[in-house]
């Protein structure tokens, strides 16, 4: 495992056959990917008991270690994650009794809600969250609450459920702590670093890919983001990467109207591939609306889309031949319009 | 005539469908936007099926269990009896992706098979 | 039968215990939770109080300070995390400069060190981050911060070392005097004592008045508390406190000795002694105290949150310590309403009260008490050669389990098989901090335990939270 990197590029690592070993590297791909939000990070309240696992946790020791958290669950969160647990816990014999979503929306894809809830008919409780957390060594119930548009528990609408276990699906966090150890520039909206067309950060030579860069639904982009990186990456340390020359090349992706990030945020015209993919996330559910690209005030694309949601991610393209024509653009900006 | 409302999974957009069948047949599909829910409403409606994935315990591996799916869909009806057909399995390593774990699922005619590579420890 | 039986191993109950081990004596100390530290000892602010805050001529006053020389020695002979980081009482307008008046008064009175008043510039300057309101602050050099748990598990793996005998899980249930004994009724058998100690904390008043026609009563007063990413923990350097009210000593915004923030703890009474549940209510207070931060400049973000919890205050009505024999229960000894600031002054009650029973049982001190006790080895404090060296010759501490926390197997091991070695997730956690950081033990504890289940040679079914029922898994799948 890596403890430490340097922004010299040394990068300190350790395993049981080597101990602590340091490395000068000429470029650093960071790819520690994402972390589960626990409990606490949310301020629930009640006891502490046994029983409370964020859903990764609780599908590593199903999934890989053979055991099962409990018997009667609850969960909270409606990320993918938990209700593939739902499905996989209820085929193993326990009993999900409700999912709780504090959103009025779920965070998962519509293919899950359907298989790993409809199917096995456990409710969805949109606009609802736990309250309390009963059982002093083992948990015992939860009571959950529906939630004003503040996202403020409404009394008077709470209901108890007695389960053993709760399960957490309520979002994953980019795990930056080595990225911050070197002055990489934070996105706060992602939490993830702020990169360039190449998936490099501000620190030169030093990359970033995956869900350390931005939380994915899809594994498939994972992958072709971290292809990109690796390809980047060697392009750096061979000297090809076609460097600050260009820069004046450079145009900044603002994400505004529903849009709430880009990946990348910058695009180095000059040093560009043929295409490059920007991805985002919108901040709302979207039905009947527009993906719009400006080029400083010109719309360049205007795309209808049936729906959005900020469970699943969209993207477009932008074309190197195409900007090559804009020599004096500043600013690319991506937005969601409804005509 | 019998009524089916289900929710279409083409699409994050989930459209609510309603299905009017007459003796088993389909006969009008309404809430769709597009072909594609209609036809997995037919489908949903006429013989659903789902892909089962579940796991074995494996002995003698690097892992001690084993992640394992339907080749191909099963009649939805018969998703809890397939999972429960995996009880009384047990593999031994080393295992290959692909490899058929049970030959036929519940009665469903469909094997079910590794997702994982288990290395044994001649393997390693 | 035992010459001392010690109720609670808690911090009280574990200093009682090791001052105790320097005579020749068989003791036992019984405890219902499965560790030590498992009750108010594993809960609370992890302050080292200077002794400012507590009335003067009291017992709280006497024993603080004392307690508060007697733990930087401690800390170095057992071995347990402290920093002298100072405490300052911050105030804010004129109305708090005459509180703090009062304060140095008192600091003067108790006997404490070198406190005194500082001008807004002087703290302005030790704390930049202080609110642009600061007027003037009373600055305790003694004051600092200590691991709370590791206090209470030095002091009882060094008093285990020893001689003296530990039963977890086991609660007292009544406590009968037949003659010359005193018959402890457990869940586990009746254990017999010529001497009984109670430290039950916030039980203590149920056990003193099983056996003493002058009642006590102790209120549990809860406390709750938000905790913070150590990318947080930077916000003062001292342990900041605001003037004080009736209900204690206010809440603090203030680094743990590991480098994290806390905001709280609140206080309010509760009837129920093992309601240690968070509330909605006060963590939304605590919430808008953290937003509001009066007493700092900076905000501080709330999604660096990374947990909640909450502890019990045993509060004696008369709001002082009782550490005596119970006049009407000759052989019973109390160490009761141990409140804030109970965890400093624990070392002087240890003191004390060893004094007291010795006297009373006319106990001789024992050759060879081992008085140093080696803590948990961190590699992290090991120069990377030192480390090689280590994992050369036990590659467990080159295989991290916690990563938040950068926690080893080695160390887990380490903190199973010392004594009163660690058996729940819980003991591994407070002796090692592994689980404690900022994914709350969403990635380690699968791995924790495995490394429990294979050093105990116990199922993974049988492996706990905390002891007593609560299981983590149930069983395994298929079987269900």
């Amino acid at each position: 495992m890596v403890m430490d990197i340097t922004q010299s590029k040394i990068v300190t690592y350790m395993n049981r056959a080597e101990g602590m070993v340091h490395i000068q590297a000429k470029s650093i791909i960071l790819a520690m990917g994402c972390r589960e939000r626990p409990r606490g990070a949310l301020n629930i309240p009640g006891f502490r008991p046994a029983g409370i696992f964020s859903a990764g946790t609780a599908q590593r020791l199903v999934n890989m270690e053979g055991y099962m958290p409990g018997r009667e669950v609850v969960i909270l969160g409606s990320g993918d994650i938990g209700l593939i647990m739902a499905r996989r816990m209820t085929l193993e014999g326990a009993h999900v009794k409700v999912v709780a979503e504090i959103m009025p929306y779920s965070g998962g894809l519509k293919r899950n809600i359907v298989q790993c809830l409809d199917d096995f008919g456990i409710p969805l409780r949109l606009s609802h969250t736990i309250v309390d957390i009963r059982g002093v060594d083992r948990v015992e119930g939860v009571t959950i609450a529906q939630v004003d548009e503040h996202m403020k528990p409404v009394p008077g609408t709470e209901e108890d459920y007695d389960c053993d276990t709760i399960l957490l699906s309520v979002g994953l966090i980019p795990e930056n702590e080595l990225s911050n150890k070197i002055n990489v520039q934070m996105n706060a909206v992602t939490s993830g670093p702020v990169v360039n067309e190449s998936l490099e950060t501000n620190v030169e030579g030093v990359f970033a890919c995956g869900n350390v860069l931005h939380v994915h639904d899809l594994v498939d982009y994972v992958s072709e983001e971290a292809a990109l990186a690796g390809k980047n990456a060697a392009k750096y340390v061979l000297g090809k990467f076609g460097g600050q020359e260009n820069s004046a090349h450079t145009v900044t992706l603002e994400a505004v109207d529903g849009v709430r990030y880009t990946v990348p945020k910058t695009v180095n015209v000059g040093r560009m591939e043929d295409t490059v993919k920007v991805r985002f996330r919108v901040g709302n559910v979207f039905k009947d609306s527009y993906v719009s690209v400006y080029y400083d005030d010109e719309r360049v694309l205007h795309r209808k889309k049936i729906i959005m949601a900020p469970g699943e991610m969209e993207d477009i393209t932008l074309d190197r031949k195409k900007l090559l024509g804009y020599p004096d653009l500043k600013k690319i900006t991506v937005k969601i319009e409804r005509e | 005539m019998e009524k089916r409302e289900l929710i279409c999974i083409g699409c994050p957009l989930g459209c609510m469908i309603t299905v009017d069948m007459q003796d088993g047949k389909v006969v009008k599909v309404t809430g769709n936007t597009c072909t594609r829910g209609e036809k997995y409403a037919v489908k949903e409606v006429t013989c659903p099926t789902r892909i089962v994935t579940s796991s074995v315990r494996v002995s003698g591996g690097d892992i001690r269990v084993l992640s394992v799916k339907t080749r191909e869909a099963v009649p939805k009806e018969k998703i809890f009896d397939c999972a429960n057909a995996l009880k009384t399995v047990k593999v031994a390593a080393p295992v290959r992706i692909g490899d058929i774990i049970l030959k036929d699922a519940a009665g469903t005619g469909i094997p079910f098979v590794a997702t994982k590579n288990v290395k044994s420890p001649s393997t390693l | 039968m035992y010459d001392v039986v010690i109720i609670g191993a808690g911090v009280t109950g574990c200093c009682i215990a090791r001052e105790l081990s320097r005579y020749q004596l068989n003791a036992c100390v019984v405890e219902k939770g499965d560790d030590v530290a498992s009750g108010t000892s594993k809960a609370n602010s992890g302050v080292i109080h200077s002794g400012f805050d507590a009335k003067p001529g009291s017992l709280m006053a006497k024993l603080n300070v004392e307690g508060n020389a007697l733990l930087w020695k401690l800390a170095e002979e057992l071995d347990f995390p402290v920093k002298k980081n100072g405490a300052l009482v911050v105030a804010t307008d004129e109305e708090e400069v005459k509180h703090l008046e009062l304060l140095l008064d008192q600091a003067r009175q108790n006997g404490v060190p070198g406190v005194r008043i500082l001008s807004r510039e002087e703290v302005m300057k030790m704390e930049p981050n202080l609110t642009d309101k600061t007027v003037s602050a009373l600055y305790a050099p003694t004051g600092g911060v200590i691991d709370p748990f590791n206090l209470a598990i030095a002091m009882g793996e060094n008093a285990n070392v020893n001689g003296v005998e530990f039963r977890f899980e086991t609660e007292v249930l009544q406590i009968h005097k037949k003659g010359e004994k005193y018959e402890l009724e457990t869940n586990h058998g009746t254990i017999e004592t010529k001497c009984v100690v109670n430290a039950a904390g916030v039980y203590a008043d149920k056990f003193h008045n099983m056996v003493s026609e002058e009642k006590i009563h102790i209120t549990a007063r809860k406390g709750e508390y938000l905790l913070f990413d150590k990318t947080v923990g930077d916000l003062f350097t001292a342990s900041v406190f605001p003037v004080p009210g009736k209900m204690g000593k206010g809440i603090l915004i203030a680094p743990t000795v590991h480098g994290n923030l806390y905001v709280g703890p609140t206080a309010n009474d509760v009837e129920d002694k093992e309601s240690i549940n968070t509330t909605q209510d006060i963590l939304q207070l605590l919430t808008e105290k953290a937003k509001a931060n009066h007493l700092s400049k900076r905000t501080i973000p709330m999604n660096k949150v990374i947990t909640s919890f909450s502890g019990l205050r045993a509060h004696q009505d008369k709001h002082d310590f009782i550490v005596q024999e119970v006049p009407d229960a000759e052989y019973f000894f109390d160490a009761a309403g141990i409140e804030s600031p109970g965890l400093t002054s624990s070392p002087a009650i240890g003191v004390m009260m060893a004094k007291m029973v010795s006297e009373k049982l006319d106990l001789k001190e024992k050759s060879g008490f081992v008085s140093a006790r080696k803590g948990v080895l961190k590699p992290e404090k090991l120069t990377d050669e030192e480390r090689n060296e280590l994992i050369k010759k036990n590659p467990a501490y080159g295989n991290i389990i916690c990563r938040c926390e950068m926690i080893t197997e080695g160390e887990i091991v380490d903190a199973i098989h010392r004594p009163l070695g660690a058996k729940s997730m819980d003991s591994i956690k407070r002796r090692t901090r592994a689980g404690m950081g900022r994914c709350q033990a969403g990635f380690c504890t699968p791995r924790t335990m495995e490394i429990l289940s294979r050093e105990l040679k116990i199922g993974m079914t049988e492996i706990t939270k905390k002891g007593g029922g609560s299981r983590l898994v149930v069983g395994k799948t298929k079987e269900l």
